[in-house]
């Protein structure tokens, strides 16, 4: 066939669907292979890692005369072999939305800022000099805890290290905080706690070794797409896979599973002691394994929901709920739960930092703690369908005791949010570890309890390289003083440069807007403003006359509308960058296409804002309010800048000089010798003539060798025939099992397991109830197995706010919707949101489906449109939306209590009232 | 013009009848069907963003798809 017989409609349709069958192994003619490739002709092809999800799919993007002009999965990427989901096609949309910001903005008026007025155009000198001026107002005034970046899991690994660099050794701040907060802190304390490392064991190819796959509180099917397909596939391939969904309604996910358990808000800390009892009750613990590998232990159970000491600032109606963070009243199944009495009223004794201490007990004392999670008593308290029998529910419950305990099953647990967002979420992580450690199922092919996540780097920058206000590169904090000591050494600071009280995290920096401790923000790759829950409050503080908001975005987000200037981002292809994924999966991609207009690299922006500053403004004695650690005066940083003299320092150095672009740094030239990829934004606009990714890349990498979190070097990541690597990366080789002797270089061969990670690792001894001895004792290689009970939601439905609210992600939009919401729709008058609700509960409040009604709670109201049908079914008492939509920012509503080990939100536990608007 | 390669998985011995109704939504063309594993593959034409993600929604959330994954997306000036 000719291809001028046909219209090039056809002729690209025709060459699409053979590269679509070509990517994913459909065997298609010759003819139709050279159609795909002659379709192609004149785009160029290069390798990319999508910018949206944690599960890290590998992407080729394809680019003409300066755009990207298509994406396809990469058939070669492990990830995701080939496939993509719907947001895989935002990648390329995203760089050309119609509102794509251009050029600084900032309110104006007479040429001259001002907070009240509209945002007009600005050159960057104008808006960095503000920007400068409002920095220094509060950095001079009341000290580095005045100061503050919100950053991201979406940060590049260079951006979150540029960022964090700046902050912490250049600023002697350690008020930055991402995003990744939201999603995964309450994961990372688990991983402390529980094997002294953060980050997952397991792989995703576990998926294709596994017979049973248990979501907890995990849509899959909606929240991580692809990882569903190759749950699909596995499932049609292999008959006798099963799948279990415990969720709080039916979702997408339950389509496929073999077994859907509806439960009650934070009953899966209960569910999961039920399964400890039966293993042990059932005699199935793998004593050898935990004999050899693991020890038991418990912490407090009175730590409060992470919320403020005072009500000061709550509106008249949180009052109730903030009193809870001083005294619980236990209901009846919390009080079975933590073998006390019904009605006693207990202080909060170990709210805040205490909240996680811990120690270790005996396994009788474990036992002990197990006891009361009987079938019947669990059953009553968990099951969250009215509809549903009693009966029916417990066979579920005994169905999936008999899928983790079948010796024949090799088990994979997977949650996301349903866990880490929630009130007690390293509680209920680490109940999934207990189970799996009884059972000797984890660190092994095809069984592990797998904490997935939310964004495509929040394990690979937010994690790894510490861009938060406890940690330090490399699973180090700021609070440990040989940390410190490894980090000044790395970065060549003067000793004591570094700040060793932890910094303000993320809901504590919106805080500080409003209670006036903290009076600059700068937000990077992030809406913070419509992210977070109980949102009013954070709304209007931002717009307090003091604070100056900084919200450099590619789009006119929420956030951007409250800030006082905005910055123009380049996004994910217009720069170089590497992301590392859930399952420790680092990826790189080289720059692709200008960016538009006047818009710049974030880590372009962090090397301008150092410029501004010398040593002699940063490095002199610096107050900080509650300061105490040894080796410090209390309340008080140290003058430095002698010491820095002495290392060759002077006072006037700027912080670029000897953060960023240090003689080493520098050597690393732009252009690159020998990298393919001729465009570098951050490079261009510096013009300096040094890599600034590559160096900062490189330079972050030594921080990595030697104890578990080995990476490769940055020009290993951007090998055409590499699609990266998970770590630890030794001897040029990717790990795949970790703390598994089979598979992982640290694990001496014979051990069989060796739970490396050095946190937490000497701890004292108790019983359930507390401490016996305070001595730590070390316990060197060794997971701990947690006994954590059930503990009740500091909010639940009551006779005014009546129904349960929980919130979540949808397939086809993402997060805040900043990128996958760019259309004119979206300023509709109308309310395109959606409440799922069951019918008989709109029924009950004169609603039928597509009705508008009023979600109401203690903290605010909003409008969505009714939904009885679709892909949430909800039971009786439950309503859900999706937290992306600007049109309904239902994040007004959402309860800001938080785990309070962890400090993340809980977002799925509201109380609300829904009306007829 | 936005032009959409979508892999759709169904129960194998069900292939052609989804074919049959994938074939008939709008701007949608079935392009291969392997009948034994089930997988089809088909090219969704669009002109908007939103009218790209709706189809392919629809497209997941017919009775009797198992998955629905993109494969490529091609993005074209007003056509």
């Amino acid at each position: 066939m000719s291809h001028h017989t046909i219209d090039r409609r056809d002729f690209i349709k025709s060459g699409i669907a053979a590269s679509t069958a070509l990517a994913v192994g459909l065997p298609v003619s010759q003819d139709a292979a050279a159609q795909a490739k002659s379709a192609e002709a004149g785009i160029a092809w290069d390798k990319g890692v999508c910018r949206f999800c944690g599960t890290g799919c590998g992407i080729l993007v394809g680019t003409q005369g300066g755009k990207v002009v298509a994406t396809k999965g990469d058939p070669d990427a492990p990830v995701n072999r080939g496939l993509n989901c719907i947001k895989g096609y935002f990648n390329g949309k995203i760089l050309y939305g119609a509102d794509r910001l251009t050029q600084p903005l900032m309110r104006m008026k007479d040429g001259k800022f001002d907070k009240n007025a509209p945002f007009q155009p600005v050159s960057w000198k104008v808006a960095m000099d503000e920007m400068e001026r409002q920095f220094r107002k509060a950095y001079e005034t009341k000290g580095p805890s005045a100061v503050a970046i919100i950053g991201s899991g979406q940060y590049t690994i260079p951006e979150a290290y540029a960022a964090s660099k700046l902050m912490k050794a250049g600023f002697r701040s350690n008020n930055i905080d991402p995003n990744a907060r939201l999603c995964m802190a309450s994961a990372v304390v688990a991983f402390y706690q529980v094997f002294g490392i953060d980050e997952p064991a397991n792989v995703y190819a576990d998926i294709e070794k596994s017979n049973a796959m248990i979501l907890w509180g995990n849509n899959m099917a909606e929240a991580h797409p692809v990882l569903w397909s190759r749950v699909t596939d596995r499932k049609l391939t292999h008959k006798d896979t099963k799948i279990v969904n415990l969720t709080t309604c039916t979702n997408m996910s339950s389509g496929l599973a073999d077994l859907e358990i509806i439960m009650k808000p934070s009953s899966d800390l209960a569910i999961q002691n039920y399964i400890a009892r039966e293993i042990i009750a059932r005699g199935a613990v793998n004593q050898a394994f935990v004999d050899k590998h693991c020890i038991f232990a418990t912490g407090p159970t009175d730590i409060g929901y992470g919320m403020r000491p005072t009500d000061q600032f709550g509106f008249p109606a949180e009052k109730d709920i903030l009193a809870k963070q001083k005294v619980v009243t236990l209901d009846k199944y919390e009080a079975i739960a933590q073998r006390r009495k019904e009605g006693d009223k207990v202080e909060q004794k170990n709210a805040g930092p205490a909240a996680g201490n811990h120690w270790s007990i005996t396994f009788e004392e474990f036992k002990r703690g197990v006891e009361p999670y009987t079938l019947d008593f669990v059953a009553e308290l968990a099951k969250g369908d009215e509809a549903e029998s009693l009966e029916s529910f417990k066979k579920k419950l005994v169905a999936l005791a008999d899928l983790y305990i079948d010796p024949k099953r090799d088990v994979v647990s997977f949650w996301c949010m349903g866990f880490n967002q929630h009130q007690r979420g390293v509680w209920v992580n680490e109940l999934c570890y207990t189970n799996h450690l009884l059972l000797g199922k984890h660190a092994r092919p095809g069984n592990g309890a797998f904490s997935l996540t939310g964004q495509p780097s929040a394990c690979g920058s937010a994690r790894e390289v510490g861009a938060f206000c406890h940690r330090l590169p490399s699973d180090m904090l700021v609070n440990i003083k040989p940390h410190r000591a490894k980090t000044e050494k790395l970065w060549k600071l003067p000793e004591n440069t570094l700040n060793p009280q932890v910094g303000a995290s993320l809901m504590n920096i919106l805080q500080g807007l409003e209670d006036g401790k903290i009076n600059f923000v700068w937000t990077q790759v992030v809406n913070i403003f419509q992210s977070t829950p109980n949102s009013n409050h954070w709304l209007q503080a931002a717009r307090k006359p003091d604070n100056f908001v900084v919200v450099a975005d590619a789009y006119p987000t929420l956030s951007a509308k409250v800030a006082d200037l905005i910055l123009p981002s380049s996004m994910i292809f217009e720069k170089w960058g590497l992301y590392g994924n859930a399952e420790r999966r680092t990826q790189a991609w080289r720059q692709q296409v200008a960016a538009p207009g006047e818009a710049r690299t974030d880590v372009w922006m962090l090397m301008e804002f150092s410029k501004r500053f010398k040593l002699k403004d940063v490095w002199g004695e610096k107050k900080i309010p509650g300061l105490k650690a040894e080796g410090f005066t209390d309340n008080t940083l140290p003058d430095v800048l002698a010491e820095a003299q002495k290392m060759g320092y002077g006072p006037d150095a700027t912080l670029y000089d000897v953060l960023f672009a240090t003689p080493e740094n520098k050597k690393v030239a732009w252009p690159d010798p020998k990298l393919r990829g001729k465009l570098n934004g951050t490079a261009e606009a510096l013009g300096d003539k040094w890599f600034v990714e590559k160096a900062l890349f490189n330079e972050y990498r030594q921080f990595t060798l030697g104890d578990g979190h080995d990476l490769a070097d940055f020009d290993t990541y951007m090998r055409d025939d590499l699609r990266g690597l998970t770590w630890p990366v030794v001897d040029g080789k990717e790990t795949v099992y970790r703390f598994n002797d089979e598979f992982d270089p640290y694990v001496k061969k014979g051990l069989g397991f060796d739970f490396y990670g050095k946190l937490m690792k000497a701890i004292p001894t108790g019983n359930l109830d507390g401490v016996i001895d305070p001595k730590p004792v070390p316990l060197p290689g060794k997971a701990k197995i947690f006994f954590r009970p059930y503990a009740a939601p500091a909010e639940q439905p009551d006779a005014n706010y009546d129904l349960w609210l929980c919130t979540g992600r949808i397939l086809e939009h993402w997060h805040t919707g900043s990128m996958t919401r760019r259309v004119p729709e979206l300023h509709r008058a109308a309310p395109t949101a959606v409440l799922y609700m069951n019918p008989a509960d709109a029924a009950a409040r004169g609603l039928k489906r597509n009705d508008v009604a009023w979600i109401e709670s203690r903290r605010g109201k909003v409008k969505a449109v009714v939904e009885t049908q679709g892909r949430n079914k909800m039971p009786k008492g439950s309503v859900w939306a999706a937290f992306f939509d600007e049109g309904m920012q239902i994040n007004k509503v959402v309860l800001d209590t938080l785990d309070p080990m962890s400090l993340e939100p809980d977002f799925k536990k509201s109380a609300v009232k829904v009306i007829k608007a | 013009m936005n032009y959409s390669g979508i892999l759709v998985t169904v129960a194998p011995a069900a292939s052609d009848a989804l074919a049959g109704t994938l074939a008939a939504l709008p701007g949608v063309e079935v392009h291969q069907i392997d009948r034994a594993s089930g997988r089809i593959v088909v090219v969704q034409e669009a002109t908007s963003v939103d009218a790209e993600t709706e189809g392919f929604t629809r497209i997941r959330s017919l009775p009797g798809v198992i998955d629905a994954a993109l494969v490529y997306h091609r993005f074209e000036a007003a056509a």
